[in-house]
C-alpha cells in the first residue's frame, strides 16, 4: 500500500519538475506533500504525518503561492490548457489505485507496530532536548533574513 | 518492504530539477524535493531499527527546519524580483569572478 | 692562600681588574690609572709565587663533565710568557701613566691592558688546546681593539682591522690542528694529546704540523704573513712594547715550543719552520736597514727577532728560543718604551728629524744604547747569550744553509742597531722642538728594563735546573758555565765576526753609500717593504671585487628570479582559478552536488 502512494509521490514529483507554469509546479508539490504524509501515516509514524500535512502541504504551498501572486504581477500566467492535464493525470492515478487495491489486497497488509503521539512528545523533549536550542536558532535566523529580504528599495538604499 | 529505490529516486528528481531548471521557484521545488526525500529516508530508517519514536522527532525537526529554508527562499526570491524584475538565474549573474 | 690555587689567582686579578675599570670610570674616572697599575702590582706580586710552584701538581677544572676540563700547567715553558706578561705589563702601566697622561678613552686602554695580561696569562698556563685557543682568540681581539685605539685615525682603524684578519689566517689553521689531534686522539688536554701524538699516521701530523705553523706564522709574523705588524704601529707605543714585543708576537714561538713533541715528529716540516725563521729573521732586519719611522724600524726589528726564535724550534733548539724570548721581551719593551719617550717629545717618529738628543735626553738615550747593544748580541748583555745559543744549535744540528742566512741577518742587526742609535741620539740636532727628559713615571722602567738586559743571562741556571724537573729536556747550565761554554763555542766566532763587520759598515756607512747608485731598484723594493704588502692589496680586492660581483649576480638573477616567479605563479594560479567563479547559479549548485557525493562516499567507506 504504501508503494502506490509513493508511487504517486514519484508521479507529481515528476511533475512538478516539468511543468512551466510556476504555480502549477507548486500545486503539485503541495500533493507531493499530502502524498508524502499518507505514506508516513501508513508506515505508523502519524506525528511525522501530521506534521508533514500542515507545514507541507498546508505552511509552504501557501507561502510559495503567495509570494507567485505577488510577483504574478508582473508575470503572465501560461495558458490554461495545462491544468487539463493536471486533471486528467489525477484522474488517472485514481484509477490505477483503485485498481490496484482490487487486485493485490495483501500488498496492503501493514505489519508495523503503532507509535503513539505521547512516546514521540516525550522522545522530543526529554531525550531530544537539546536539538531545540539550533531549532530556535534556526527559526531565529529565518526571521530576520525574511525581514532583511523584505526591505524595501528606499530603506535599502539608506543602510 | 523496501523503500530506499523511492528515496534515492526522489534525491535524483530533486538534485536533477535542482540542476537544469533556470527558474528559481523551481530550484525552491527541486530544494523541496530532497528535504521530503531526506524525511522519508529518516522514517526509513527508523522503521528499520524499530525506534519510531525517536525517529519521529527527528523527523518533526527536520520538517521544522524545511519549512525555514523556504520562507527565507521566498524571501530572497522576492528581494531578487525587486532588483532586477526576473526570476531567471541567468540574469544573477553579479558574482562572476 | 691556597698555594696551589696560584695560578687561578693570577689569571683571575688582571681579569677582574678588566671588568672594574669601566665601572670605576662611571665614578671616578681619574683614578683610572692608578687603580690598573694597582692591579697591575698585586699580578706582579702573584707572579713572584710563581715559579715557586713549577712541578707541583696541576690544578684543573671541570667545566663540562667528562667533555671539557681544563686546568693549569705550570713548567718552566709556561710559566716564562706568563712572568713576562705580568712583570713587563707592570712596568708598562707604570709608564702609561706618564705617557697616556694627555689621552681620552682611558678607561677602555688600561681596561684592555689588563684583559690583555688576563688572557696572556691564560694562554701561556693552559692545559688544554681549547683554552689555549679561546685566550689566542682573546689576544687577537685585544690587540685588534687596542691597534685601533685612535680610532679617528683612518690609519689606525685599518691597522687593527690588517691585524686581526691576517692573523686570523694563522688561527684557522690553528684550529685545524686541534681539531685533528681531538680527531685522533679524543681529547683536547695538551699533556695528553702530546703523549699519544705518535700514534697518529703520518700524513695527518704533517698536516697537523703545518696547522700550529701557521698558526705561529701568523700570531709570531713571520713570512709570508710579517705584514700586520709594522702597520700595527698605529697603536700606542705602551702597546707596541707590551703587546708586539713581549707577549702576544710570542704566544707563536710558545705554540712552536709546546707542540714541539709533535712536531719533531714531522722532519719535513721542521726543515720548513728552520727556513721560516731564518728568511724572515733576514728580511725583517734588510727592512729595518732601510726605513725611516721609528716604531717602524723597532717593528721590522721584532720580525727579525722572532724569526731568529723560530729558527731556533726548528733546529731543535727549544729551550734556546724560550730563553732568546726572554731576552728579546725585555730589551724589545726597552727599546720601545724608550722610543715612545722620544715620539712623545718631539711629537714625531721619523729618525730623520731626530738627532743629538743625547744632551737633552741622557736617561733614554742611555737606556737605548744599551737595549741596542743587547739587540746587537754584544758580549755581556743578554741578547748575547740567547743568540748565540741559537746559532750554537743551528750549528749542531747541522742545518748549513739556514745558518748562514741567519748570520747574515745578525749582521744587519748590528748595523741597524747602531745606525737607529746613532741617527737618533748622537750627531748633530735636526729639530728645533723643545726638548727634555722624560718624567720620571716613565724612565724609572727604562732603567729597570736596562738593568734587565744586564743581568737577566744570569737567570739561566734556575731555568735550565726546572727545564729539567718537569722533564723538558736540556743540559743543566748555571750561569758560569754558561759564560764558559758561549765563549768557547764556534757560533761565539761567528757572532764575535758578525757584530765587527757590522760595526764596521756602520761606522764607513757614509763611504758605502755608493751601493744605493749601483742597485737603486733593490732599495726602492725595500722600500715599500719588498711587495708584500702590494701583492696583499691586490688579492683581497680581487677578492672583494669577485665576490661583489657574484654577490650582486646572485641578488639580481636568483633573488629577484624566485620573487618574480613567485608573483607571476600565483597570478596565474588565481587566474586559472577565477574561471570556476562562474557566477551562474547551477554551476554553483553542481559543485555542490560534487561535494555531497563526495563525501558520501568517504564517509560510506
Amino acid at each position: 500500500m504504501v508503494y502506490l502512494t509513493l508511487g504517486f509521490l514519484l508521479f507529481f514529483a515528476l511533475l512538478a519538475i516539468l511543468l512551466r507554469d510556476t504555480l502549477l509546479s507548486v500545486l503539485s508539490l503541495a500533493a507531493v506533500s499530502a502524498l508524502l504524509s499518507i505514506a508516513f501515516y501508513q508506515l505508523q509514524a502519524p506525528v511525522a504525518g501530521a506534521f508533514e500535512l500542515s507545514v507541507g502541504a498546508g505552511l509552504i504551498t501557501v507561502l510559495a503561492v503567495l509570494t507567485i501572486s505577488f510577483l504574478q504581477k508582473r508575470k503572465e500566467r501560461r495558458q490554461p490548457g495545462y491544468a487539463l492535464w493536471m486533471a486528467f493525470s489525477l484522474a488517472l492515478v485514481a484509477l490505477l489505485f483503485f485498481l490496484f487495491q482490487a487486485l493485490w489486497p495483501q500488498a496492503l497488509a501493514n505489519l508495523i507496530p503503532q507509535t503513539s503521539w505521547g512516546e514521540v512528545g516525550d522522545v522530543l523533549w526529554r531525550v531530544r532536548i537539546f536539538d531545540l536550542v539550533p531549532q530556535i536558532l534556526v527559526i531565529l535566523s529565518a526571521v530576520l533574513g525574511i525581514l532583511a529580504l523584505l526591505r524595501k528599495e528606499g530603506e535599502r538604499k539608506e543602510k | 518492504m523496501n523503500l530506499w529505490p523511492f528515496v534515492f529516486v526522489l534525491f535524483a528528481l530533486g538534485i536533477f530539477c535542482l540542476l537544469t531548471r533556470r527558474n528559481l521557484i523551481k530550484i525552491l521545488i527541486g530544494l523541496e524535493l530532497l528535504s521530503k526525500g531526506a524525511t522519508l529516508a529518516l522514517i526509513w530508517s527508523g522503521i528499520l531499527r524499530n525506534s519510531l519514536s525517536y525517529t519521529q522527532s527527528l523527523t518533526v525537526i527536520a520538517i521544522a527546519i524545511e519549512v525555514m529554508v523556504v520562507a527565507v527562499f521566498l524571501a530572497l526570491v522576492y528581494a531578487f524580483h525587486e532588483k532586477s524584475s526576473s526570476l531567471d538565474t541567468d540574469d544573477m549573474k553579479r558574482l562572476k569572478g | 692562600m691556597n698555594l696551589q690555587a696560584i695560578p687561578l689567582y693570577l689569571l683571575l686579578v688582571p681579569l677582574a681588574g678588566a671588568a672594574i675599570v669601566p665601572l670605576l670610570n662611571f665614578f671616578a674616572s681619574r683614578a683610572v690609572p692608578l687603580f690598573s697599575v694597582l692591579v697591575g702590582l698585586v699580578t706582579a706580586v702573584i707572579g713572584f709565587f710563581l715559579p715557586g710552584e713549577i712541578g707541583a701538581k696541576t690544578f684543573s677544572i671541570e667545566w663540562l663533565p667528562g667533555l671539557l676540563k681544563t686546568g693549569f700547567q705550570l713548567d718552566t715553558l709556561s710559566v716564562v710568557p706568563a712572568l713576562i706578561a705580568t712583570w713587563i705589563g707592570f712596568l708598562t702601566l707604570i709608564y702609561s701613566l706618564g705617557y697616556m697622561k694627555h689621552e681620552e678613552n682611558l678607561s677602555r686602554y688600561y681596561s684592555l691592558t689588563l684583559l690583555f695580561i688576563a688572557s696572556m696569562i691564560g694562554m701561556s698556563l693552559a692545559d688544554n688546546f681549547l683554552t689555549l685557543f679561546f685566550f689566542w682568540e682573546v689576544m687577537g681581539v685585544c690587540s685588534y681593539a687596542l691597534i685601533g685605539f685612535f680610532y679617528k685615525d683612518p690609519k689606525a682603524a685599518s691597522a687593527g682591522v690588517k691585524a686581526f684578519l691576517t692573523t686570523r689566517i694563522g688561527d684557522i689553521g690553528l684550529l685545524a690542528a686541534i681539531l685533528t689531534i681531538y680527531a685522533f686522539t679524543g681529547t683536547f688536554s695538551i699533556s695528553q694529546g702530546l703523549a699519544e701524538g705518535s700514534k697518529i699516521a703520518l700524513p695527518f701530523l704533517n698536516f697537523i704540523a703545518f696547522g700550529f705553523i701557521l698558526g705561529a706564522v701568523g700570531k709570531s709574523a713571520q713570512l709570508p704573513l710579517h705584514v700586520w705588524l709594522p702597520d700595527a704601529m698605529e697603536a700606542p707605543t705602551t702597546i707596541s712594547a707590551l703587546i708586539h714585543a713581549a707577549t702576544m708576537v710570542n704566544a707563536g714561538v710558545y705554540l712552536l715550543a709546546r707542540v714541539y713533541p709533535l712536531l719533531s715528529l714531522a722532519p719535513s716540516w721542521l726543515v720548513v719552520i728552520q727556513w721560516i725563521g731564518a728568511l724572515t729573521a733576514l728580511l725583517g732586519s734588510l727592512l729595518a736597514s732601510f726605513h725611516n719611522d721609528l716604531k717602524r724600524i723597532l717593528a721590522y726589528s721584532t720580525i727579525s727577532q722572532l724569526g731568529y726564535m723560530v729558527l731556533a724550534v726548528g733546529v731543535g733548539g727549544v729551550f734556546a728560543s724560550q730563553f732568546h724570548l726572554f731576552s728579546h721581551a725585555i730589551f724589545k719593551a726597552l727599546l720601545f718604551l724608550c722610543a715612545g719617550a722620544v715620539i712623545h717629545e718631539l711629537k714625531t717618529r721619523d729618525i730623520r728629524e731626530m738627532g743629538g738628543l743625547w744632551k737633552f735626553m741622557p736617561v733614554t738615550g742611555t737606556t737605548f744604547l744599551i737595549g741596542a747593544l743587547a739587540l746587537m748580541g754584544l758580549p755581556v748583555l743578554n741578547g748575547f747569550f740567547s743568540k748565540d745559543m741559537i746559532l750554537e744549535e743551528a750549528l749542531l744540528s747541522g742545518s748549513w744553509a739556514p745558518l748562514v742566512v741567519a748570520s747574515l741577518a745578525a749582521l744587519l742587526t748590528a748595523y741597524y742597531s747602531l745606525r737607529t742609535t746613532a741617527v737618533v741620539f748622537w750627531g748633530k740636532r735636526r729639530t728645533s722642538a723643545h726638548v727634555k727628559e722624560a718624567p720620571a713615571v716613565m724612565t724609572g722602567p727604562l732603567t729597570v728594563l736596562a738593568l734587565g738586559s744586564l743581568v737577566s743571562w744570569a737567570l739561566v741556571g734556575p731555568l735550565t735546573s726546572s727545564w729539567i724537573r718537569t722533564g723538558l729536556g736540556a743540559p743543566q747550565i748555571n750561569w758560569l758555565e754558561l759564560l764558559k761554554e758561549t765563549f768557547s763555542s764556534t757560533a761565539f766566532l761567528i757572532t764575535v765576526c758578525v757584530i765587527v763587520l757590522g760595526f764596521l759598515i756602520f761606522y764607513y756607512r757614509r763611504s758605502l753609500s755608493w751601493v744605493k747608485e749601483k742597485i737603486p731598484g733593490f732599495f726602492k723594493a725595500v722600500a715599500v717593504g719588498l711587495g708584500f704588502d702590494i701583492f696583499y692589496g691586490w688579492l683581497s680586492q680581487q677578492i672583494y671585487s669577485t665576490s661583489g660581483f657574484l654577490n650582486s649576480f646572485f641578488e639580481e638573477r636568483v633573488m629577484e628570479g624566485i620573487n618574480k616567479a613567485t608573483g607571476k605563479g600565483s597570478v596565474a594560479l588565481s587566474t586559472s582559478s577565477r574561471k570556476m567563479q562562474t557566477g551562474d547559479l547551477h554551476w554553483n549548485l553542481l559543485y555542490i552536488v560534487i561535494a555531497l557525493i563526495v563525501i558520501l562516499g568517504l564517509i560510506l567507506w
